[in-house]
């Protein structure tokens, strides 16, 4: 039983895990851009949470309201002031760019807020629990794979469905082309890139409420981030979920057997997948 | 005055340069061909004058506009788009959302996807299916037909019978008649010079990025048009 | 012309090196480990310039060869007590055999995806060694072997080592970029499709170019932990290690060999001035990152080289950066 119970729980963390990999992969599949600080952006998000969990009314989890519009605003002003400007056939200088911006975001948060570890406030659901066939679970979990499941579902129908969406969809096919058809492809990737960090950022907050972080987490989330997305299949949207689940599965699976193990047993399985299947979860289906 | 007046274009293509002082113009209603041979600039000419490709001299003017490095996307907005060549169709957009891509020019007009439909029947059964998986002449007719969404006054097609059956390359013509009527004025990239001069009441020819001939298709003989077009004899 | 050249850099090496020969005899022991410390620093950072600049290869793991090649080491020279100077040599071979054993896996991943995976394989080595206490654990390995020996020909010998490295990393890559497996690696990073369509075996090309750049990073990582007497996991496979080389290359100029020398030099200089403001110097760092992206992706010795003309080693090996490889 103690198994099955790491197992779901496993999987309530890999719904969140594959949330963390959605931004990343999202903005690779439109834009093949890879954004290195990504991680680092996810701390950024948790941070924010922080700071603005004691003014959200109703309920804590409602923080990733505001946190997700600035990290949205905050996608486009980035895209349009810096990566935009180095885009091109060649990806080096995009991925020097968002290093550095790493780096400065990183160092940038331990001078704010020191190195001490923090985790957002989750108030009472960090306590709360229920019995499901005799299984003990905790509510703070279960909704956050909740909403992991919903935004991949919104943006689902809403890449498939919307104007913007199809708009979207036609610039990451050809983005020379797309402009033959009246649309600014800067403007483009700049609302892609908003949503990306948007995610990340409902990503970052829900993460900090789970656990705790430090401003030297970027890493490990730019990492599992980079997995989910190689593990699903470079862009394939559902493979990303899969993967996040069974980075979240070897995970606690893991640290039951080899409690001071850390991430290295989900690293073992990324490379295990790379190994077994070079295009993913994705690619093995396809067979 | 013209509606789109082309002077003097110099287009480089990183060290070569691709187009040589080119002048051209199209009149409101006309059908204007540009032919020659592959590496003519024919191609870097249309890219420069849409706006995809940037320009070093000379200058452009469309409906009174001083046009000069412009984006793409606002040439569209203006009123002029391209066909580029190799249809370059949005792949995992079906034929319809491809078509309804068009109307991100935000211009109004004629042309809905009711009237691209009527035009090319074919498509309308093709509507839900993904343009990757279309023959080249389906391709062919959902790329005018995405341009045409745009309801542009100036339409730039980049060599529409590429790679296409003679059949089909007519059946695609035969559609001009129809395009101009909707008040739509065409200039067309050939290297098949037999269809473009059919199709056109003026044409150009280009030899190494300059134009070697130009004339009222009527006017021109087939002759003059190969010596042009090879670059051998006296064309001029 | 070029001969003149040619025999200038020649001299210009000779020089140098007996230069550094007769270093240790005059400087004082405390610029001697600061200078082992740049030459480390600088063979790390052209490597990584190799990889990325010559081999088309960006890696954000190059920790994990510094940090192999210095366990490598200590581990050897304390279990068998040997002399470690004599292991360097073979931390060259075990970095790069290690290098060799992770390609078929890693270059299934491209651009990002690659440069990442080596950073994940760097994070299961530094949690593996973390955890075996027969490697140290977290708390890490000393260098027994030269406790015992003469502290000033330990120095000595470091330096000597540090900067066989740093020539090395001048004027070793000088002459592999003009040999035939440099012209082999310029061609399939500029543009693989031709590259194979003339012959070269784009893989293996790639395999070689790994191999080495890996190899050298292990060996100077191994120096470079020698200086130090003590090595452990976290400080080894440090990614910040990566954020210098990077730095230093990106500032300088990637795929060039003067690049890294000026960036080298940067660096050096400004953790000398912003010592002490700990993290501000590292958002500096960074913050310079992105301005030579932003202004130009070349960096100084590209610019330098472009605006004037001057091309000091005759290395015009251009990355592809900045390039539009469709032309």
């Amino acid at each position: 039983m103690i198994w099955v119970e790491t197992i779901i729980n496993g999987m309530l963390l890999g719904g969140l895990y594959a949330l963390v990999g959605l931004g990343l992969g999202y903005a690779f599949g439109i834009m093949r851009i890879v954004n290195v600080a990504q991680g680092d952006f996810i701390v950024a998000a948790a941070f924010i949470g922080v700071a603005l969990v004691p003014w959200t009314p109703i309920s804590p989890l409602l923080v990733i309201v505001p946190v997700a519009i600035i990290s949205f605003i905050f996608g486009i002003i980035l895209q349009r002031l810096m990566i935009n400007r180095v885009l091109g056939q060649d990806q080096i200088p995009q991925i020097l760019l968002t290093f550095g911006l790493a780096i400065v975001l990183r160092n940038g948060m331990v001078e704010l807020f020191g190195a001490n570890s923090q985790s957002i406030d989750a108030g009472e659901l960090r306590f709360m629990g229920f019995e499901l066939l005799g299984l003990r679970l905790g509510v703070l979990p279960v909704l956050i794979l909740a909403i992991a499941l919903a935004l991949f579902t919104l943006l689902h129908l809403w890449m498939r469905h919307t104007r913007m969406g199809r708009i979207i969809r036609a610039t990451a096919d050809d983005f020379e082309v797309v402009q033959l058809t009246g649309v600014n492809y800067r403007r483009v990737y700049g609302i892609a890139m908003g949503v990306a960090m948007a995610l990340s950022a409902v990503a970052g907050v829900l993460l900090a409420m789970r656990g705790s972080f430090t401003p030297y987490s970027g890493a490990d989330r730019l990492l599992i981030a980079f997995e989910v997305v190689v593990i699903g299949g470079l862009g394939s949207f559902w493979g990303m979920f899969l993967g996040g689940m069974l980075l979240g599965v070897t995970q606690l699976v893991a640290l039951k057997l080899d409690p001071s193990s850390g991430l290295m047993w989900g690293h073992l399985m990324f490379l295990l997948i790379l190994f077994v299947s070079p295009n993913g979860i994705a690619g093995l289906m396809r067979r | 005055m013209s509606l789109l007046e082309v002077e003097n274009l110099d287009v480089r293509y990183g060290d070569f340069q691709a187009v040589n002082g080119v002048s051209l113009r199209l009149e409101e209603g006309q059908t204007v061909a540009i032919i020659g041979a592959n590496g003519a600039g024919k191609s870097t000419l249309l890219k420069a004058i849409s706006g995809l490709h940037p320009w070093r001299a000379g200058a452009i003017r469309f409906d009174g506009q001083d046009i000069a490095h412009q984006r793409a996307d606002m040439i569209t907005r203006a009123g002029m788009t391209l066909v580029p060549e190799g249809r370059r169709l949005f792949g995992s957009l079906s034929v319809e959302e491809n078509l309804l891509m068009g109307q991100c020019s935000e211009r109004k007009g004629p042309w809905s996807t009711d009237a691209v439909y009527k035009l090319f029947p074919r498509l309308g059964e093709l509507r839900a299916v993904a343009g990757a998986s279309l023959s080249g002449g389906q391709q062919q007719m959902v790329a005018i037909g995405r341009a045409l969404m745009t309801n542009p006054k100036v339409l730039l097609c980049d060599e529409l019978s590429l790679g296409l059956a003679p059949s089909i390359i007519g059946d695609i013509y035969r559609c001009f008649d129809t395009i101009r009527a909707s008040g739509v004025s065409i200039v067309v990239i050939e290297q098949n010079v037999v269809q473009a001069v059919a199709a056109a009441g003026y044409a150009y020819c280009l030899l190494e990025g300059r134009v070697s001939l130009e004339g009222p298709t009527a006017s021109l003989s087939m002759d003059a048009i190969t010596a042009a077009y090879f670059g051998t004899g006296a064309a001029a | 012309m070029t001969d003149t050249r040619h025999k200038l850099i020649a001299a210009s090496g000779l020089l140098a090196t007996g230069l550094l020969i007769a270093a240790p005899h005059v400087v004082p022991e405390g610029s001697l480990r600061l200078m082992v410390e740049i030459f480390c620093v600088f063979a790390f950072a052209q490597s990584w310039n190799f990889l990325a600049g010559y081999v088309g290869l960006m890696s954000f793991g190059q920790q994990l060869f510094i940090g192999l090649g210095a366990y490598f080491v200590f581990l050897v020279s304390n279990r068998l007590a040997l002399n470690p100077f004599w292991l360097v040599p073979l931390a060259f071979f075990f970095a790069g055999a290690f290098a060799a054993l992770i390609s078929p896996l890693v270059f299934r991943l491209r651009d990002a995806y690659f440069a990442i995976s080596i950073w994940v394989i760097a994070e299961i080595v530094r949690l593996f060694i973390a955890q075996r206490d027969y490697l140290g654990s977290v708390s890490g390995l000393p260098l027994v072997a030269t406790r015992s020996m003469d502290r000033s020909s330990v120095a000595m010998w470091t330096f000597y080592f540090a900067a066989l490295f740093a020539l090395l990393a001048v004027f070793g890559l000088y002459y592999l970029s003009r040999s035939r497996l440099g012209l082999a690696l310029a061609a399939v990073r500029d543009n693989e499709a031709t590259a194979a369509s003339i012959g070269i075996n784009v893989w293996w090309t790639r395999f070689v170019g790994f191999v080495i750049g890996s190899g050298f990073t292990g060996a100077a990582g191994a120096v470079y932990y020698m200086s130090v007497f003590h090595l452990e996991p976290g400080g080894a496979f440090d990614p910040n290690w990566m954020v210098i080389m990077l730095f230093i290359v990106i500032i300088g100029g990637v795929g060039t060999v003067e690049g890294p020398i000026i960036g080298t030099a940067i660096y050096f200089l400004l953790r000398a001035w912003f010592a002490g403001t700990g993290n501000l110097y590292l958002m500096l760092l960074g913050a310079a990152a992105i301005a030579v992206m932003l202004i130009s992706s070349k960096g100084i010795w590209g610019v330098v080289r472009e605006r004037t003309g001057i091309d000091l080693l005759g290395s015009r090996h251009l990355s592809g950066l900045g390039q539009n490889p469709k032309g």
